[in-house]
């Protein structure tokens, strides 16, 4: 009987053990892959960097190329005729966006709510909708020109959900969305202040915040121009129509 | 032989007290641990998303350095030949009012009709879904009935009525668009898209066409008054 009793003890201490050591050698591989995986960061981190640097670089050699065209076109209207002026050629940019702007008016952040119900992400977090709202509101009250994280608004930007992004002039961006207006201040601010879409917004705790700001930089539009008007025959042209 | 059974008790016991300490210190470690990874991953997948955002945001770029490029290129062919000079220049002018919305053009694209009898139910919401969703299949120019969209377009209901550029529209509502006909109607009649919601109070009509006119905006309506040019350094 009492050997019986100790070997009943023994052999569960022994499972325990056995136990034991399985659970420690699996924890270990899980922490080799967790290592890994904070390798595979390190490298995703880089690959971050090298990206923006790279977008960077574009950017520059963008400026620098539209920096030599303005010259030249310039140069040109000058030389070649006076039926074009230069102010007409700045005007014309000012109008379609393609010129950075400065003035007084709004910024605008919207943000997904901090915390929420896994039920219901979708109601937490800023939709395209959302967005498409306050701009439309911005545009009610009088803004003249729009970004959304400096990715200027023209005609034909969409705001389009897809995934944990929103895709802005064909370019990707991801929350805290920026969203800067210039036009009459006060009145922007007195729209957003009262605005149901912002108030909805709010009371779903998504974190929205609103600043009356001075000379808010907006930089111009930057995709491909030629892909704006491929398509498009004009018709009744008013310069020819000039000459 | 009592002895000897006590102090194999005592060691016994010794060694289960010390097996479940063991035991509740790996769990927790384990708990932590899994806490951990879950974060790791939660940032792994935040940074993935990044970077393909970035990549995406440089190919545009690259397509614009490229456009630069070229048409720098033509603007060297040309210097000293005064003729070609103003033929260029005067295809930028005319490019810039283009993207302004200062010519009337037109081009192949959809028309999206919205029944005349259910016009007291169309929101501004649902116009603007319609425009948002023909501009992600890039459409390059845009109008609802007769008033041209810009930059700084609204769409707005007051009382039953639909303002667009400060103008009343009157029903039934067009929304037209110089676009790819195929993409666009594509998109706009994607499930779960922007039309399904729509049509659940609406009768919308989604036609192609091969000949849209689109007039230029009122030159009244372009208000810049507030805005400064920042000259380029």
């Amino acid at each position: 009987m009492k050997f019986k009793d100790n070997v009943f003890i023994l052999f569960f201490i022994f499972a325990l053990f056995g136990i034991l050591v399985t659970i420690q050698i699996r924890s270990t591989v899980g922490m080799q892959r967790a290592s890994a995986e904070t390798l595979d960061m390190g490298r995703l981190k880089g690959q971050l960097d090298t990206r923006i640097k790279a977008g960077e670089d574009y950017k520059s050699q963008i400026a620098k190329l539209e920096n030599d065209k303005e010259a030249f076109l310039k140069a040109s209207s000058i030389n070649v005729a006076n039926v074009i002026s230069k102010s007409e050629l700045d005007n014309l940019k000012l109008i379609s966006g393609l010129s950075d702007v400065t003035g007084d008016g709004v910024i605008i952040t919207l943000n997904d709510a901090e915390k929420f119900d896994s039920d219901r992400v979708m109601d937490f977090i800023i939709h395209d909708s959302d967005i498409l709202n306050v701009v439309n509101q911005l545009k009610i009250a009088g803004a003249q020109a729009i970004s959304i994280n400096n990715e200027r608004i023209i005609a034909t930007s969409e705001q389009l959900c897809s995934g944990p992004t929103i895709k802005i002039n064909n370019n990707r961006y991801a929350v805290p969305y920026e969203i800067k207006a210039i036009g009459d201040s006060a009145a922007l601010y007195a729209t957003m202040k009262d605005n149901d879409i912002v108030k909805e917004m709010i009371e779903l705790k998504k974190r929205v915040t609103l600043t009356q700001e001075k000379d808010i930089v907006i930089p111009k539009f930057l995709n491909n121009i030629n892909g704006l008007t491929s398509r498009l025959e004009v018709i009744d042209n008013e310069s020819k129509k000039d000459k | 032989m009592k002895a000897k059974k006590i102090s194999r008790n005592i060691s016994i016991s010794i060694v289960c007290v010390i097996l479940g300490l063991a035991l509740s210190w790996q769990f927790q470690s384990i708990r932590n641990d899994a806490k951990v990874l879950n974060l790791e991953s939660q940032k792994k997948d935040d940074l993935i998303v990044k970077i393909l955002n970035e990549q995406k945001n440089n190919e545009n770029l690259r397509v614009k350095l490229g456009e630069l490029q070229v048409q720098l290129g033509k603007f060297e062919s040309a210097r000293g030949n005064s003729d070609e000079n103003l033929k260029l220049l005067a295809d930028e002018i005319q490019k810039l009012k283009t993207v302004a919305g200062l010519t009337n053009v037109k081009g192949r694209g959809v028309l999206v009709t919205f029944k005349k009898e259910d016009s007291l139910n169309v929101e501004d919401d649902d116009l603007l879904f319609v425009l948002n969703e023909l501009r992600a299949t890039d459409a390059q120019a845009l109008a609802i009935n007769e008033q041209r969209i810009i930059d700084t377009s609204e769409v707005r209901v007051a009382g039953g009525y639909i303002m667009v550029n400060g103008r009343h529209v009157v029903p039934p509502y067009v929304v037209k668009a110089i676009v790819d006909p195929d993409n666009a109607v594509n998109a706009l009649n994607m499930i779960g898209g922007a039309l399904e919601r729509i049509r659940l109070f609406i009768d919308v009509k989604v036609e192609k066409s091969d000949d849209i006119e689109i007039p230029k905006i009122s030159e009244e309506l372009i208000r810049i008054d507030k805005l400064k040019q920042i000259e380029n350094k």
